[in-house]
């Protein structure tokens, strides 16, 4: 097959993850809750739905157990910023430590390994070659109606508004009536279970839990929700870039013997150099960080 | 600014970590008392328990102290890890090549290694910041795991020994002595001299920010660069050199990994001390000696990890480590304050 | 009839600034009523309390006999009362018609809220761009945007908090007009000002206030503005809100002007400004904020002159490092001063801190924190400091006593003196005219970002004021 066949489909499937956590930061970002915990829910839910497939027989269980997870999880992070104001750096450390730490610790008690669960049914079997498996993937399908669906919450809806208007101008908002804490601790619910639908993805798409599988990518989405901006549709796209890379790593290293470690960097790299085009402080959400009062 | 007694901070982590523990022991389905006395027996109940966590808590204290300068300049440095391991590379490439300095020099030479290396990495983050703009904290996250994959590539090179992935040992004379030449319950540990190292470092770093006309710009700077740009204190300049002395602490932290209980570097040594010490800064907030209360504190609790591990995952010490976090913040949150002073003047008022 | 009543309202922020103490308040329907004082007399706090934005400490809100609750915004908007704030409740990022549908509940239908914009447009004569970003607006537009805001929400009573500090005159009285409308309609209009004029010519009643004390409430007697009865209305309005009147340079003699200190010319942003500042003279810029003051501070502060020491606008942003202590604030960007080699002496800094702090009559502990200190003392460790740099021998005061008690201003007024007598050339910036004509030997006037004219400090306030608005005498 040629490499333009391969890369393609495999940079479509490895972008879900990437998206769904940038799709999921731009929605607690545009509520002005800087959310770097993004890496604990991919890991958490990716977690999550793999031991609730396993546990209970039904891969659609575990996708549910998996948002519902990673919904939980973004909870804690709105309620500790939003509602507490405690640092939402400190918090997002916090998870991603608890996240870590957690998931290894249940993959070693429950299924008694320190690097992988056993393996789950896939969700649905697809005919077909590599691209029509992965555009009739139901994952993926969610994920691009989520990004569709979310551009136009933001941008349509009395929700989106006030999430809007609690990420600009959080005084504002509040004087006018909008309940600032709610909103946020909603848009970062919200926003952790679109990023969660990106961590059972990833689980899904390996078809078992790996320690420590998320490998960075919520820092990346995370990086892509700057580049863009804060603009869902843009964020996306800059993670199917990202996501190119990681497509083409793999591919390389099953063709060429480049050291794994050398591709392995290359996404990060990128949004090390990608981030020298960051202009100074423009368009970030102005009330990025800071409360009502 | 409501704040709480440092010590109160401090007394609160350990219990919540002592709760915790035992809720997550229980939750397990071990006996939370048979866990608590395996963890006491294999950390403080002997000498050398006490050894090995003296030995953990050591590189936490250093890169707690590196990631509390960042704090005080109003960055957060989560590169500590990726600084300290490129700085332990470093050293270990640079001690291999000094097989005949002689000893006091040598180890001056290679804590140098240490300092300019974890500088040097510190360095691109903060050109991010200051001149585009961008987040410390993406780049540094970025800069992390970008070392993970130079050391991969570095010691697959072949800086690493031929089949292996650690370095070649450093001459007996470069290394920090250990401690057990002196104290003989301490054989088998590899606690070393690194600890005297530790507690100058943080007696400088006391003078540093208490005393030093650079480190209290460099607060001031961190508290509010507005004003402090009003009076002509340099605050690019002073953020750009905080975050570089910052990496440079965090390198630091190799003394007590690769000088002193190895003598060499492989792939993983010293890994999560970064992410440890981070924690340890969070919770201890600007005091020295909390800090190293706290990093005593995980020391423990990842040495203690080790002993119940048979019994119970040692991850679950990371699960409390987050706990602590969480908890110590809480005291600072203006709801939690409100209600605990409510309740206490409710408590006063005459029904 | 009272749609508004305020009883006995107390706040105090960080247990040291005492900002309303015990005041009771009725506000009329139909009437336009001005709440006015002096800078930090405690109006805003006043009647953000009565808008649900700040919850008092002691005494209670009501709307219609009902007491206010929830004590929030939206439970103040529920009932019918309606702030539009000095900083506007309008996000930047977002549209004019989407800032509006924010100050509304329910599902959000833009097509809709535009119908009904429309009507209020009308009803108002006005006409606003509803798709520009609220940033790209003017002043004006930006509060009959607010305005627009309030009345779809069928506000009952109107707060506006300072509205005319921004606007130029002709804006002044189209603002008056509109607010006569909706009182005129049945709504309590309130405004918050400290304005002499406006109170006389648009208001129905006034209430004043000074150290967070209401001293007055009393309706504005009818009839024309230069009518007896008015004039002496105003000039006890007026004496009540000066108080111990801060005529401090009545019983000072300014000594004869030296040698030309400071030069200033060709300042980017503020047209056909030439200005000598001599040794023993203190000048005052008169202007209404926002017309090219900021310009000329910035163009003296990138000089980077040693000669000249500065006090900024700001204290809390630009002044003050709040968590350092009040000796480290008084030496900060001068720690150099008081070190030895990389190490601060802690000898010479307590040494420093106190020459400084005796320089502006700071006499609280120089170990507290600054944000333990109520404002005048922050002030005065901002003026200590500027006042303190040796070398220096021209001093630039932006709004030296803004949101400061009555004893400290005069405090540092006294200093300021003291320093022009000593020798500096002294340039003042203020809103303050009042604090103008009390320190300044001359004044020179900016309007509209250009030089309006030079004028002496006694000159009549109408002059003045026409200076400031059209830049034309």
């Amino acid at each position: 097959m040629s490499i333009l066949g391969s890369v393609v489909p495999e940079t479509l499937r490895m972008s879900v993850p990437y998206a769904m956590a940038a799709a999921g930061g731009v929605l607690c970002e545009r509520s002005g809750v800087v959310n770097i915990g993004l890496e604990g829910v991919l890991l958490t839910s990716s977690f999550a739905s793999v031991a609730c497939a396993l546990a209970t027989h039904s891969p659609v269980l575990g996708v549910v157990a998996g948002l519902v997870a990673g919904g939980a999880v973004g909870l804690l992070h709105g309620v500790l910023f939003a509602r507490l104001r405690v640092n939402a750096i400190v918090s997002g450390v916090a998870i991603n430590i608890a996240a870590a730490g957690g998931t290894r610790f249940l993959l070693r008690g429950w299924f008694g390994s320190s690097s992988n669960s056993p393996s789950i049914p896939a969700l649905v079997e697809l005919p077909g070659g590599p691209f029509t498996r992965t555009l009739l993937d139901p994952l993926f399908l969610l994920s691009v109606v989520s990004v569709v669906v979310l551009t136009l919450v933001l941008s349509r809806t009395r929700f989106g508004l006030d999430v809007r208007a609690s990420g600009e101008d959080p005084v504002a908002a509040h004087a006018l009536g909008v309940d600032v804490v709610r909103t946020r601790i909603l848009a970062v619910t919200l926003g952790s279970v679109l990023c969660a639908l990106g961590g059972v993805a990833l689980s899904y798409d390996q078809h078992q839990f790996q320690s420590g599988m998320s490998g960075g990518r919520g820092f990346i989405a995370l990086a892509a929700v700057i580049l863009s901006r804060w603009r869902p549709a843009l964020a996306v796209v800059l993670c199917l870039g990202f996501a190119s890379l990681d497509a083409l790593g793999n591919v390389l290293q099953n063709s060429t013997h480049l050291p794994p470690d050398a591709l392995s960097m290359l996404p990060f790299v990128a949004t090390l150099v990608s981030l020298f085009f960051v202009k100074r402080g423009q368009l970030a959400p102005e009330g990025l960080g800071k409360h009502a009062d | 600014m409501p704040a709480t007694h440092p010590g109160a901070r401090v007394l609160l982590g350990v219990l919540v970590a002592c709760i915790a523990f035992e809720v997550m022991v229980f939750l397990y389905g071990e006996s939370p008392r048979e866990m608590l006395t395996l963890l006491y027996e294999g950390t403080w109940g002997s000498v050398l328990g006490v050894g090995q966590v003296l030995y953990k808590a050591t590189p936490l204290f250093i890169t707690a102290l590196a990631v509390d300068f960042g704090l005080r300049a109003g960055l957060f440095n989560i590169g500590t890890e990726g600084q300290l391991a490129i700085a332990s590379l470093a050293v270990a490439v640079a001690g291999a090549h000094l097989g005949m300095m002689p000893g006091a020099v040598g180890t001056v030479i290679l804590l140098a290694v240490a300092v300019v290396s974890g500088a040097l990495y510190a360095a691109l983050p903060a050109l991010l910041k200051v001149r585009f703009g961008a987040h410390e904290v993406i780049s540094t996250i970025m800069m992390n795991r970008v070392a993970d994959g130079l050391v991969g590539l570095a010691l697959g090179a072949g800086l690493a020994l031929p089949g292996t992935v650690q370095t070649t040992p450093l001459a007996p004379q470069l290394t920090l002595t250990k401690l057990e030449a002196w104290v003989p319950g301490l054989s088998g540990s590899s606690v070393s001299t690194a600890v005297f190292i530790a507690a100058l470092v943080g007696i400088a770093y006391w003078v540093l920010v208490s005393r030093s006309r650079f480190g209290r710009e460099v607060t001031f700077v961190g508290w509010n660069p507005v004003a402090c740009a009003h009076e002509r204190i340099p605050v690019a300049r002073r953020t750009v050199q905080a975050l570089l002395l910052s990496g440079a602490i965090a390198g630091l932290a190799s003394s007590a990994t690769v000088l002193g209980a190895k003598g060499y570097f492989e792939q993983g040594l010293g890994a999560g001390a970064g992410f440890s010490g981070l924690a340890v800064a969070l919770i201890a907030r600007r005091n020295i000696p909390s800090m190293l209360f706290v990093a005593l504190l995980f020391g423990t609790l990842q040495q203690g990890g080790l002993f119940i591990n048979g019994h119970v995952p040692k991850e679950a010490m990371e699960v409390l480590f987050a706990v602590v976090i969480v908890a110590v913040a809480l005291t600072d949150s203006p709801s939690v304050l409100a209600l605990l002073t409510r309740r206490r003047a409710r408590a006063g008022a005459p029904s | 009839m009272a749609i508004l009543e305020l009883r006995s309202l107390g706040k105090t922020y960080g247990g040291v600034n005492v900002a309303v103490k015990d005041a009771s308040v009725a506000f009329d329907k139909g009437r336009v009523h001005a709440v006015c004082g002096e800078n930090g007399a405690g109006k805003s706090t006043l009647l953000r309390m009565a808008a649900g934005l700040v919850l008092p400490d002691e005494g209670g809100v009501l709307v219609d006999g009902k007491p206010l609750a929830p004590h929030t915004p939206s439970g103040a908007r529920a009932m019918g009362v309606a702030m539009v704030t000095q900083h506007f409740a309008l996000a930047p990022a977002l549209t004019v018609l989407e800032n509006i549908a924010l100050g509304e509940r329910g599902p959000l239908d833009l097509e809709k809220l535009a119908v009904r914009v429309a009507v209020v447009e009308k009803r108002l004569g006005v006409s606003l761009p509803l798709s520009a970003r609220a940033s790209e607006l003017s002043v004006g537009d930006k509060q009959r945007v607010e305005l627009c805001r309030a009345l779809l929400s069928s506000a009952r009573v109107l707060i506006l908090d300072e509205p005319t500090a921004i606007l130029a005159r002709s804006e002044v009285t189209v603002l008056y007009t509109l607010l006569r409308k909706i009182a005129d309609e049945g709504a309590a209009v309130v405004v918050v000002t400290h304005k002499l004029d406006e109170i006389a010519e648009f208001c129905d009643a006034v209430t004043v206030m000074r150290r967070g004390v209401i001293l007055l409430t009393s309706d504005v007697p009818e009839g024309d503005r230069a009518s007896d009865e008015k004039t002496a209305f105003m000039q006890d309005v007026t004496q009540r809100i000066m108080g111990e009147a801060k005529d401090i340079s009545k019983d000072r003699t300014s000594p004869e002007p030296g040698a030309a200190l400071l030069s200033v010319a060709d300042v980017p942003g503020l047209r056909g400004l030439s200005l000598t500042v001599h040794a023993g003279e203190v000048v005052g810029v008169a202007g209404i904020e926002g017309n090219g003051q900021s310009e000329l501070v910035l163009a003296l502060f990138r000089r980077a002159d040693p000669d000249i020491s500065f006090v900024h606008e700001d204290r809390n942003l630009m002044g003050l490092v709040l968590q350092a202590t009040a000796a480290e604030n008084l030496v900060l960007g001068d720690l150099d001063l008081v070190s030895r080699g990389p190490f601060i002496d802690p000898a010479l800094l307590m040494a420093e801190a106190e020459s400084r702090a005796k320089r502006s009559a700071y006499t609280q502990s120089l170990s507290l924190l600054a944000s333990e200190l109520s404002g005048g003392n922050q002030q005065k460790l901002v003026v200590g400091r500027a006042l303190g740099r040796k070398k220096a021998r021209v001093f630039v005061f932006v709004h030296p006593t803004r949101g400061v008690d009555i004893g400290a201003a005069r405090e540092i007024h006294a200093r300021i003196l003291d320093v022009r007598d000593s020798g500096a050339a002294v340039l003042v910036i203020s809103s303050d005219t009042d604090e103008l004509r009390a320190l300044s030997t001359r004044l020179v006037v900016v309007a509209k970002h250009a030089f309006a004219g030079e004028v002496p400090p006694d000159v009549p306030e109408e002059k003045l004021g026409r200076l400031m608005l059209s830049g034309e005498a």
